[in-house]
C-alpha cells in the first residue's frame, strides 16, 4: 500500500513537472483568481467594519405628549427599553431637554419664552440584529402605538440608504466572486483535460495492464493540490506586494484605518485546494467517469 | 486454462464472434487465425472483458468472466499478460519504467521490482537498454519490451495480438520463440495473426475463425 502511494506520488509530480506550462498557466489563473477574492473579502471586511461602525449610532427618538407627569413618563420610557431590539436608552427629562435645546441652537430655551415647553422623552440605541430600515421602522411603529407617545422617529432616508448602498456592495462582490470562482474552476478543469488528452494513450495501456480509475485518478488529483497550493503561494506573494505597495505610496497620503482579515493565509490555502479540486474532478471526470 | 463454451459476443448485431467453442490447456501456444476482420481481435477482447458476452460461458483459469462484477475488471486483468501489435509502451517512461508498471500497479515493493525487472530483461536480451525510452529502440525491441511487460508478473494467460504486424520476419522469428518460452512456466499462450507461413513451422495448434465463426481448429 505505501509503495503504490510512493509510486503514486511520484507519478504525480512527474506529471507536473511533464506539462510545465498547462500546469503553471493552471496554478496562475487560481493564484489570480485567489487575490481577486482576497481583496473582495478585505473590501468586505473593511466595509462591514464601517457600516457597523456607523450603525451604532443608528437611534430611535421617542418625544412624550407634554401633559404626561414624571412618573408615567418615566414608565413609558422603560416600557419601551424593555421591547425588542433596544439595546439601551437614556431618558430625557424636561432640563436634559432644555439643555440639549441649548447645546443645539445655543440659547435657553427659559429665557426665550419664560418657561420650558419641552416634552420628556427618550433616546434609544439599537440592538446590532435591528439596525436596518426595515426592522426600525416596525419598531418605530409599535411605540408610536404605545399610550402617551407623541412622536417616534429615526433618520429612515439616511438608513434606507446606508443599507442600500452596503446590500449592493455586497450583492456586486458575491456576483463577481462566483463568476471568478466559475471560470478559475473552468480554466483548472481544461487544463487539466488537456493533460489527460495528451496522455489518453497511456491511460488506456494503464487500463488494459490492471490500473483502476482511482490508480490512474489519484495522481490528477494531487496534480491539482500541487497547483492549488502553488496558486495559493502566489496569490499570497501578489497580496504581499499590494500591500507594501499601499503602506508606501498611500498610507503617508491618505489616514484610512484598515482592517486586515485574519487567517488570509488559511482561506487563500483553502480555497485554491477547493478550486484546484473541483477543477482537477471536472476535467478527469469527463475521462475517467 | 482458457475455455470458450458456445460464446457470443458482438459489437452490433452483425460483428463480433458467434457461437465459439474451444479450449487452450495450461502451458500451450495456439494461434488464431483468419483475415482481417475474422473476429481474432474480439476474442481476444472477449477474454480480458473489453466487451461483453452475449452469450455462453468463457473461463479463464476456472473463473466464469461473464460473472465479474465491472468493478473487478481491473484485478482480473492483472492475471492477464497482455502483447499489442503497436506495443502501446508510455513514451515517456524508460524501458525499466515500462516493464515494472503491472507490478507497480500491483503495488509489489521496489526491490521485488527492481529484481522481477532485471530478471525479465535478462531473459528478453533487452539488459542493455534499461534506461533508453521507447522512441530510441528499433519495433522488435519495442515488442520485446512489450513481452517483458506481460511476462514479469508471471500471468497464466498472455494475450498476442497480431505482436508481429509490424516486424520483419526474422525479428518476428525471435517474438515467437519468447512467447514460446512463456509457455514453459506454464501460461497459455493465445497469439492472434495472419501470417500463417510465419506460424506455419511451429508446428502448433490454431484457430481459424472467418467472419466471428469457427472455421477449423
Amino acid at each position: 500500500m505505501i509503495t503504490k502511494l510512493l509510486f503514486l506520488l511520484s507519478e504525480s509530480f512527474r506529471a507536473l513537472f511533464r506539462a510545465k506550462l498547462p500546469a503553471a498557466i493552471s496554478s496562475i489563473t487560481i493564484g489570480i483568481a485567489l487575490v481577486i477574492f482576497s481583496l473582495a473579502y478585505f473590501t468586505y471586511v473593511n466595509l462591514l467594519g464601517y457600516s457597523y461602525k456607523f450603525k451604532s449610532k443608528y437611534r430611535i427618538e421617542v418625544f412624550f405628549q407634554s401633559d404626561l407627569n414624571a412618573d408615567k413618563a418615566r414608565d413609558l420610557f422603560n416600557t419601551i427599553l424593555i421591547s425588542d431590539g433596544i439595546e439601551q436608552g437614556e431618558f430625557i427629562n424636561k432640563e436634559k431637554a432644555a439643555e440639549l435645546f441649548k447645546s443645539y441652537f445655543h440659547e435657553d430655551i427659559n429665557e426665550i419664552i419664560g418657561e420650558n415647553p419641552l416634552p420628556m422623552g427618550g433616546r434609544y440605541d439599537i440592538a446590532v440584529d435591528y439596525r436596518n430600515s426595515t426592522q426600525m421602522r416596525s419598531m418605530v411603529l409599535d411605540i408610536r402605538r404605545l399610550e402617551g407617545v407623541d412622536v417616534a422617529s429615526f433618520p429612515q432616508g439616511v438608513i434606507s440608504r446606508v443599507d442600500s448602498i452596503v446590500e449592493n456592495i455586497l450583492g456586486v462582490s458575491m456576483a463577481m466572486g462566483i463568476a471568478i470562482f466559475i471560470i478559475a474552476v473552468i480554466l483548472v478543469s481544461n487544463t487539466i483535460r488537456l493533460i489527460i488528452h495528451a496522455r489518453q494513450e497511456a491511460i488506456e495501456t494503464m487500463h488494459l495492464l490492471g490500473a483502476t480509475n482511482s490508480f490512474i485518478r489519484f495522481p490528477f488529483v494531487v496534480e491539482g493540490i500541487i497547483q492549488g497550493i502553488l496558486g495559493a503561494g502566489f496569490s499570497l506573494l501578489i497580496l504581499y506586494l499590494l500591500r507594501s505597495l499601499q503602506s508606501y505610496l498611500l498610507e503617508p497620503l491618505v489616514n484610512l484605518p484598515l482592517v486586515e482579515p485574519a487567517n488570509l493565509i488559511a482561506y487563500n490555502i483553502i480555497f485554491g485546494l477547493i478550486l484546484a479540486l473541483i477543477g482537477s474532478y471536472r476535467g478527469i471526470s469527463k475521462y475517467l467517469p | 486454462m482458457i475455455k470458450f463454451e458456445n460464446i457470443t459476443a458482438t459489437y452490433t448485431d452483425k460483428v463480433g464472434i458467434f457461437n465459439l467453442s474451444f479450449h487452450i490447456p495450461q502451458g500451450e501456444l495456439v494461434f488464431l487465425m483468419g483475415p482481417t476482420g475474422a473476429g481474432k481481435s474480439t476474442v481476444l477482447k472477449t477474454i480480458y472483458r473489453d466487451i461483453p458476452i452475449a452469450d455462453g460461458i468463457l473461463y479463464i483459469n476456472g473463473e466464469d468472466v461473464g460473472k465479474i462484477r465491472r468493478r473487478h475488471i481491473p484485478r482480473f486483468r492483472r492475471k492477464i499478460g497482455m502483447v499489442f501489435q503497436d506495443y502501446r509502451l508510455i513514451p515517456d517512461r524508460t524501458v525499466f519504467e515500462n516493464i515494472a508498471l503491472p507490478l507497480q500497479i500491483e503495488g509489489i515493493s521496489k526491490k521485488n521490482i527492481k529484481d522481477k525487472v532485471r530478471e525479465i530483461m535478462e531473459k528478453v536480451g533487452l539488459d542493455h537498454r534499461v534506461n533508453n525510452y521507447p522512441a530510441q529502440l528499433s519495433g522488435g525491441e519495442k515488442q520485446r519490451v512489450s513481452i517483458a511487460r506481460a511476462l514479469v508478473k508471471n500471468p497464466l494467460v498472455i494475450l498476442a495480438d497480431e505482436p508481429t504486424g509490424n516486424l520483419d520476419p526474422n525479428v518476428s522469428d525471435e517474438i515467437l520463440d519468447l512467447l514460446e518460452i512463456a509457455t514453459d512456466s506454464g501460461a497459455a499462450v493465445l497469439m492472434s495473426t495472419h501470417n500463417f507461413p510465419l506460424v506455419q513451422p511451429r508446428k502448433k495448434r490454431f484457430i481459424e475463425l472467418n467472419e466471428g465463426r469457427l472455421v477449423t481448429q
